[in-house]
């Protein structure tokens, strides 16, 4: 077990790199599904 | 032994229809979702707050928790790529040229990942932000070619074209890979023969292993729950108009 | 062989037709060499040392410049279509305009590059590394520019640049390599470049043939 005041700044900016990585991957894919099922039902509304 | 070679073809068939992978992943994402991220994290905490202090280099030696992993997924995504874009031209599946669009960005998202916190790792630890040594230069030739094939799929209007133009590109990157990194470790044995070999992994100790090889994991589950998600979206845009597709949109409703 | 040798005519007639196919290599390459001593510095044992790669990066460059164009033309005005639809053999098109392409970009640079000599300092004891390298290593660089072009055809982007550059990097770091040793060692040097001359040429020639048969399915 490590003392967490030790953790350096360098290993915290690849953590924060890591999450926002994983988060893009995440985001992106559902954002441009939810897109295209709004086209479809603006589609089949109008 | 008839029944098991008809399962496998049925799954084959199942795996090359777009509506099936479509309903199949929207089940199956959550599965991976809830199996993944606890493993994920399991192998982060335990990396990063739980293994041994490393003798020589310190606390910043946990990068390789993150580091490996990435490099590693970023290596085999192309790999796969590769071997869907020989599917594609052999057997013209459709599936598999949409599985190379949809895994370019997160394989190109994680070699950027490499790259970088093997830049952060090298420059406290080694004295240096990057060194053109076999392993990083094909691995920034990698990214490159991971650009390459979205920027060549972005330029076709048509998808089928584009699908077999980006098979074809992906499979020659991967057979010009190897022989990238061959010939930079060639040109530094030539030119540099007293070097140290800057980035060489000595043998690590168990407790600092099986973390790493839970990441690694991890890593793989993650990749792959990206691919199921991006590879859904894409179906979905490809068959905007189709039927199938409208019903299952509106009739959720 | 009686299309072959017409279409190989039919490509040299093109070339010569126009006389920039022939002059604008060699002015971009000679361009390209001149950035360097003006650009970074003149001293003539720095030059003398960086002759190798300097002469092959301004090889790369200008190959990428004029061989990316070789199916432009008869796609844009529908020859390539004509080809396509009287069932010729694409192989055979494909590498007859990559030889033709050679003959009139490529060649008369590598016979410039022995002027190097004189201009970048080059030891004169490696030139004839330089030039088989330089031989073998341009042919290798027209077939991944031509399977650049055949890719990018109708796009007018620098995608083909993109394509091509990536794929020639071992070539360039062989090349480069061989061109820094002097004569003796000719043949090891050769030996790895020709093996990557027979591992290209059957690969790309069947992706160029399946890239230019995307454009018309």
């Amino acid at each position: 077990m490590i003392d967490l005041t030790n953790i350096s700044t360098h290993l915290s900016i690849v953590l924060g790199l890591t999450f926002l990585i994983i988060l893009i991957n995440l985001v992106i894919p559902l954002r441009k599904l939810k897109r295209i099922k709004k086209q479809v039902k603006k589609i089949e509304s109008a | 032994m008839n029944n098991i070679f008809s399962t496998v073809k049925s799954f084959y068939h199942k795996l090359g229809s777009f509506p099936w992978f479509y309903k199949f992943s929207s089940k199956f994402i959550p599965i991976v979702f809830i199996l993944g991220f606890p493993i994920f994290f399991l192998g982060i905490i335990w990396g990063i707050y739980f293994s041994p202090t490393d003798v020589t280099q310190g606390e910043i030696y946990r990068i390789i928790y993150l580091h490996v992993p990435a490099a590693s997924v970023a290596q085999t995504v192309y790999f796969a790529m590769a071997i869907a874009g020989f599917v594609y031209v052999v057997w013209k599946m459709k599936m598999a040229g949409l599985f190379i669009y949809a895994m370019a960005p997160i394989g190109a998202s994680f070699t950027i990942l490499a790259l970088i916190s093997g830049a952060i790792w090298g420059q406290p630890t080694w004295g240096t932000w990057w060194i053109w040594d076999a392993r990083l230069t094909s691995t920034l030739v990698l990214l490159l070619f991971y650009l390459v094939i979205i920027g060549l799929y972005s330029s076709f209007d048509n998808k089928k074209s584009a699908d077999q133009a980006v098979s074809i590109l992906t499979m020659v990157g991967a057979i010009n890979l190897p022989i990238i990194k061959k010939s930079v470790d060639w040109w530094n044995t030539l030119h540099q023969p007293a070097t140290i070999k800057v980035f060489s992994e000595s043998s690590i100790a168990n407790e600092m292993l099986y973390p790493l090889l839970i990441c690694i994991f991890s890593f793989y589950i993650l990749v792959f729950l990206f691919g199921l998600m991006a590879m859904r979206a894409e179906i979905a845009k490809r068959e905007l108009n189709k039927s199938w597709f409208k019903n299952l949109v509106l009739g959720n409703d | 062989m009686n299309f072959i040798k017409t279409f190989f005519s039919r490509e040299i007639l093109v070339y010569s037709k126009k006389s920039s196919n022939i002059i604008s290599p060699i002015v971009f390459f000679l361009i390209c060499i001149t950035f360097f001593p003006l650009a970074v510095s003149n001293d003539p044992s720095q030059l003398s040392r960086f002759a190798p790669g300097i002469i092959w990066i301004c090889i790369l460059l200008s190959g990428m410049l004029s061989v990316q164009t070789i199916f432009k033309e008869d796609f844009d005005d529908g020859s390539l279509d004509l080809f396509y639809a009287k069932d010729f053999s694409i192989l055979q098109i494909v590498l007859i305009k990559i030889i033709v392409n050679w003959l009139f970009s490529a060649l008369p640079l590598i016979i410039l590059s022995s002027s190097m000599v004189f201009l970048l300092y080059f030891p004169i004891s490696n030139l004839l590394n330089l030039l088989s390298s330089l031989l073998i290593g341009t042919i290798i660089i027209s077939f991944f520019g031509a399977l650049a072009g055949a890719l990018s055809l109708g796009k007018n982007s620098i995608l083909a640049s993109a394509i091509m550059l990536p794929l020639s990097l071992p070539v360039l770091i062989l090349g480069s390599s061989a061109s820094t040793y002097s004569s003796e060692n000719i043949g090891f040097f050769l030996l790895l470049l020709l093996s990557l001359l027979f591992l290209t040429i059957p690969i790309i020639s069947l992706a160029c043939m399946g890239a230019i048969r995307l454009h018309y399915e």
